[in-house]
This record gives structure tokens, sequence and C-alpha cells, in this order.
């Protein structure tokens, strides 16, 4: 289990406190702070809180979990390589660095990867540079599963894609998952591209977790996950002092702008908002 | 002068031949963003006169400036500023560029068409960059201040998802036109126009996939689109004209189509 415990980053994210079990989604736009929980959980940001996976402190160990138990693909795929590497040598260098010795064994490894997710091996003999957007989204998916991580997190699938190119990387992760055992950790601003990647889903406003649910795409009770799933949003997050989201909420009240709301359990699905006070 | 279609003739490249545009209000290029649309693009921006051409980028604005310094600029390029800038898109002056929302420094980019005369606005293919929960206000704002202040706006499109707004539509991929409208019909014929209005990713359950032709590099020769077209590969003879010819123009229902599956079809051979 990876759990996680008030973790904090100062001004963007407010005690994410979550237990990971199974293929969760982080619904929120870019400001919402998905992009601290990964720079906290990868140690490249400075948070406070803790981390752990299967009781093994992420903060203290971290280096040695990357890759082979937690590993990520970032919105801007380009961070994961080296742009004076060819492709082949960055599969090389990470399977060498943790403990196989065999180059021949990782190239074909990283081919059998690549076509599951469609990609051709040619690939291997360019440079990140020269790939075109979807190739270099999939070729990113193939470097951080190719040690078959516990956790595989994935921000913003569809940056830099057109929509056929998204429905093409989501098909293609979901036969990764039927390859490879790994759990997915979704960041996205599409409730579509969640909805067939995993079953459990966080909504996340301002560095604060409104919702959470296995049904929230469905049956959707905070006001923020609703105006996301309309886009019904205003241009501008504004934070709130009670609930967070309360200057943007049409449903805001004296109350909601001064009391804070508790994260209310109602029967599975979790709820901030104090239209739910029970 | 601001409001007349602009047009121009044989717009051509490395990967774009012989392009007839004519842009008219809201006039969209349609396709996946290849060497091609940067073509038309580079063309244009050779042919307007700076001073009446703006482009909203496909990669938001990141410059440690403040937003009063970036409007200063806009100025000495391009002109005075008309007075209902501030208000009607509301920017807060004083803040730093780097620290904004995406959806802010869409609207610091879009503040460009109020300093002097504008003519064009070409707006690149920034929804695959862009939040999905802002594309419609985005699109939807350009759409207001062009009809505001009257000129004209080529979109890049990669779906056909914001068609609905467009006068004239041009669907081209692999550097050549492959189906145009100038009717908000909705109805579109070539096998690619269909394959983008398929693509579109909707709600579904985990593990659900969606059926739909991975589509590459186009076909240097015959019709761009033959490697991936259904229509193509249902029809031995058909495809092998596909592979050779690029098709003549057919008229179905007031779009103009270039697609021998229409061609033989009319001909009932």
């Amino acid at each position: 289990m990876l759990k996680y415990e008030c973790v904090t980053v100062k001004g963007k994210l407010n005690c994410f406190t979550l237990d990971i079990t199974r293929d969760t989604g982080i619904l929120g736009q870019r400001d919402s702070g998905k992009e601290e929980i990964i720079n906290a959980t990868f140690k490249l940001t400075k948070a406070d809180g803790k981390i752990f996976l299967d009781e093994i402190d992420v903060f203290e160990k971290g280096e040695e979990l990357f890759w082979t138990k937690l590993s990520v693909v970032f919105y801007d795929t380009m961070k994961l390589f080296n742009p004076i590497y060819d492709v082949a040598s960055h599969f090389i260098e990470i399977g060498i660095s943790h403990g196989l010795e065999n180059e021949e064994l990782i190239i074909e490894s990283a081919k059998e990867i690549l076509k599951i997710l469609g990609v051709k091996d040619d690939v291997l003999t360019y440079y990140p540079y020269q790939l075109r957007p979807l190739e270099l989204k999939k070729v990113g998916i193939a470097l951080a599963s190719f040690l078959e991580p516990e956790y595989l997190f994935i921000d913003d699938i569809e940056y830099n894609l057109s929509e056929a190119e998204i429905i093409n990387v989501v098909n293609s992760i979901i036969d990764l998952k039927d390859t490879f055992n790994m759990k997915l950790i979704v960041f996205d601003n599409d409730p579509a591209v969640l909805s067939r990647l995993v079953d459990y889903f966080i909504t996340l406003y301002k560095g604060e977790i409104v919702e959470e649910g296995s049904d929230i795409l469905e049956y959707p009770l905070h006001p923020y996950t609703i105006d996301l799933l309309n886009k019904s949003l205003k241009g501008k997050n504004l934070v709130g002092k009670g609930c967070v989201y309360s200057l943007n909420c049409r449903y805001s009240s004296y109350k909601c702008r001064t009391v804070t709301p508790r994260l209310v359990d109602l029967g599975g699905r979790k709820v901030k908002c104090l239209g739910f006070p029970w | 002068m601001s409001g007349l279609p602009l047009v121009v003739h044989n717009v051509s490249g490395k990967h774009l031949q012989n392009l007839d545009l004519e842009i008219d209000k809201i006039t969209c290029i349609i396709g996946s963003f290849e060497k091609d649309k940067e073509e038309i693009v580079d063309y244009l921006s050779k042919v307007i006169p700076k001073k009446h051409l703006r482009i909203i980028p496909r990669y938001r604005i990141n410059i440690p400036l403040s937003v009063e310094e970036v409007l200063k600029l806009y100025e000495k390029n391009f002109g005075r500023e008309t007075s209902i800038l501030t208000d009607f898109l509301n920017l807060d002056k004083t803040a730093k560029v780097n620290e904004l929302s995406e959806f802010e420094k869409f609207k610091l980019e879009l503040a460009q068409v109020f300093f002097g005369t504008t003519k064009l606005l070409i707006v690149e293919n920034f929804l695959d960059t862009f939040e999905e929960q802002m594309k419609d206000v985005a699109i939807k704002l350009i759409v207001k201040v062009a009809n505001l202040l009257r000129f004209n706006t080529l979109f890049f499109f990669s779906s056909m998802e914001f068609q609905n707004i467009c006068e004239k539509t041009y669907v081209i991929y692999g550097g050549k036109l492959l189906e145009y409208t100038s009717h908000k019909n909705n109805e579109f014929y070539h096998p690619y126009s269909q394959f983008l209005k398929e693509s579109i990713l909707t709600l579904g359950k985990k593990g659900e996939k969606i059926n739909l032709e991975v589509v590459g590099e186009p076909a240097l020769r015959g019709c761009p689109f033959h490697d991936y077209c259904k229509l193509a590969k249902s029809d031995r003879k058909l495809f092998r004209i596909c592979v050779t010819d690029f098709p003549p123009k057919v008229i179905i229902n007031n779009n103009e189509v270039y697609c021998w599956y229409y061609e033989l079809g009319m001909k009932s051979l």
C-alpha cells in the first residue's frame, strides 16, 4: 500500500492524506496541487508529512524505490530523457543501474514493451527530440514501466496530444495493464481519461481533497466536481478562507466562507462540503 | 477593411501543395498539427504585414515579466491600446506572467488583438496543451472578441470538437486538402474527416477501449490517408487507385470532397 500522511507543500498542497491500494485517478486542474504530489513522492520538491510504501519511508529511502517500485511519466515527457542520448541508451542505463547486466536482454525487453504499446522498435535508435509527440509519450511510458514498478504515476496524458492520439495512448495503457501487474495513479483534468484507466477517484482543488470515491464521475456531490465535469468553471481559481471552493461555488453561503468543512464519509463516498453536514 | 475576407492562393511548402485559402470571419483548418500546418502559419506570417497579424501560439507564454510590461511590448509592436481591453479581459496588470494560471496567460496572449489594427488572428492548435475544462471558455472568448473587433480568425484544430463555430472549414492531412465546406452543416464525408469526428474520448468504464484506427504518417503518393482508410481497405480496386493517384474533387451536399470512393461511386463503376 502507498500511504500519504498529511503531505504538505507550502502554499500548493495542504495535508494530502490518502491510502492507495488500487488504480487511482486524481482529478484536478493544473493548479490543483497534483503536480506537487508527484514532486513530493519523487523528492523533487520540499514537502512535510510522510509517505510510506509498505512501511518503507519514501522520503528516507526514495532513491532505492524509484523505477523499480515507484515510477513516473511526467506531463512533459521530455523530463524523463537526456537529449544527448538515444532512446536505447536510456533503457540500458536504467537497466544496468538496477542490476540487469545483459544489454541485449535489456533491448529485447524494451522492444517487447514498445510492441505492447504499439510503437515500432526503430524508435530505439532515435534521439528523444526526433520523436513525434505520440511516440515520445509512449516511449516515456515504456521507459517508466520497463522495470515493472508496483506503482506507475502518469501525469496529464493528454498534454501536447490530439484527441485521436489521447485515445491511442489510453488504449495502449489498457493493453500494458493486461500484461504488467502494476497499479496506476493517473493525474488528469480530463475525467474521460481517468474513467477508462482507474476505478477510484479523488477530486483535488487548490491543494485540497474535496471529494473521493469510486463513482464520483457518475454521481458527483461536491460543487467543484460538478462544475469540473460540466465544464462550467470560472477562469480564476480563488481560495476561500472557510471552504477552499467557497469563492467560486454557486451554492456558497456566509458559513461556507467562514467555516472549514471536514471530509465527511457518506458510506464510502467522502465529501468536503458543508452541504453534507451529517 | 479589417472585416473583409482574406484570400491567399497557392500556399505551398516542403510539406504542403498549392492550397488556396479564403479566411472569412471564423475559418478553421482541421487535422493533426504537423509540418504542413506550421508551413501555413509561416506563409501567412510572411505575406501579411506584422502590424495586422496576431498569433496565439501552441504553448503558453512564460516569461519573467509583469502583465503591464507585456502590454507595453504589445503597444510598442502593434500600436495604441483600445480602451476596453482592461475591463473586457479583466487582467491584473501588476501580476507576474510566470505566476499566472494557464487561462490568465491565454487571456494575456489574446490581449494583443486590442492593440493597433488587427486584421487576422491565427490561433495555433493550443487546445492540445490546454486544460480540458477551460477549452470551451477560451474558444468562446476568442469568438466574442473577434466579433467585437471585427477581425478574421484562423483556427487550427486537431479534432472536430469545435467545428460548429467555423464559417469555413478546411480538412487537411499530409499537406493536402481533403475536404472543404463553407457551411455549418456539421456533415463530413471524407474518411479522414470521419476519423476526426469519431476521435472523441467519452466517459467509460475501467479497461474499456475506444475502437479507433491508429493513424500515423501520411502517404506521400495518392491519397495521403489511404493507409488508414476503412473504405479503401474494403475494396482492392479502390485501394489500388487510392495508392497511386490523388482523387479529384467531388461535390457532396455542398462539401468539396477529394475521395475516390465517391468519385467512383458517382460514376457507378
